[in-house]
């Protein structure tokens, strides 16, 4: 779920948020037609579900491409206990929004190791084998 | 709160104690407390010297990321590989298996200038 201010804000645009599903294109609404303008370019970001380990991933932690270079951000981060990992959602490039992508976050200047994952981490209940 | 009655303490919630030849390094019952669960714990490297109050590590709960200072200057000669895998070890036990780093003290003297468990819980209750 989005949080107004980390996964949804005035600056991130449903597309590359992932909520162009809840815009209803068949009504007028405002931003409509900068929505549909972004949705036929492509995003130039897209959010994503990472895994991290050896260390807590947090809002505002830079996120490093395979190439080395800064490809985004993450928006919120935290210890998940369910699924017992510290996963982070974050912004990043498109190229390197595709699940299994390898992935580095900085924490505290030190690069950790970053997966992109499915999202969500764990298995919902209407998917659970009884 | 709970206190080592053989330990002493830093205002900033660390505590020490002296071990044989060694000192062991931690974090207060009252710091753990206000933490809460404890989720991740980065700690030096074996053979790493630090001087008094400078930070050597850094705990992290589900609210916050704590860094922690070394209540007396010396090199670290042991680090709790157990953390790595229970971190809550520092909520379960704070004095005992919840303990952070061993280190030989550089400046033994130190230890006078610290607070007694007494001093330490008035300090800490008027947070």
């Amino acid at each position: 779920m989005p949080l107004h201010g980390h996964e949804i804000s005035p600056s991130i645009n449903p597309v590359e948020a992932g909520f162009k599903w809840a815009c209803d294109f068949g009504k007028d609404f405002v931003g409509k037609a900068a929505v549909e303008a972004i949705a036929a370019a492509g995003p130039a970001r897209k959010l994503v579900g990472l895994e991290v380990t050896g260390g807590v991933p947090r809002e505002g932690y830079v996120v490093l491409g395979p190439d080395g270079k800064e490809t985004g951000a993450c928006v919120a981060g935290m210890f998940c206990p369910t699924v017992g990992k510290y996963a982070a959602n974050a912004f990043v490039k498109p190229e390197h929004s595709k699940t299994g992508t390898v992935l580095k976050v900085l924490i505290r200047d030190k690069e950790k190791d970053a997966v992109v994952v499915k999202r969500p981490l764990y298995v919902p209940v209407y998917r659970r084998q009884a | 709160m709970k206190l080592d009655a053989n330990a002493k303490y830093r205002k900033s919630h660390e505590w020490i104690r002296k071990e044989g030849s060694t000192y062991v390094v931690g974090i207060s019952d009252h710091a753990q407390e206000s933490l809460g669960a404890i989720v991740f714990v980065e700690l030096p490297a074996v053979g790493k010297a630090f001087k008094q109050g400078e930070t050597f590590g850094v705990v992290e709960s589900v609210k916050a990321a704590s860094d922690v200072y070394l209540p007396m200057s010396g090199k670290v000669v042991a680090v709790n590989a157990a953390l790595e895998g229970a971190p809550d070890l520092i909520n379960r036990e704070p004095y005992a298996g919840g303990w952070l780093v061993k280190i030989e003290a550089s400046a033994p003297a130190e230890w006078d200038g610290l607070l007694a468990p007494s001093a330490y819980e008035a300090e800490a209750s008027k947070e």
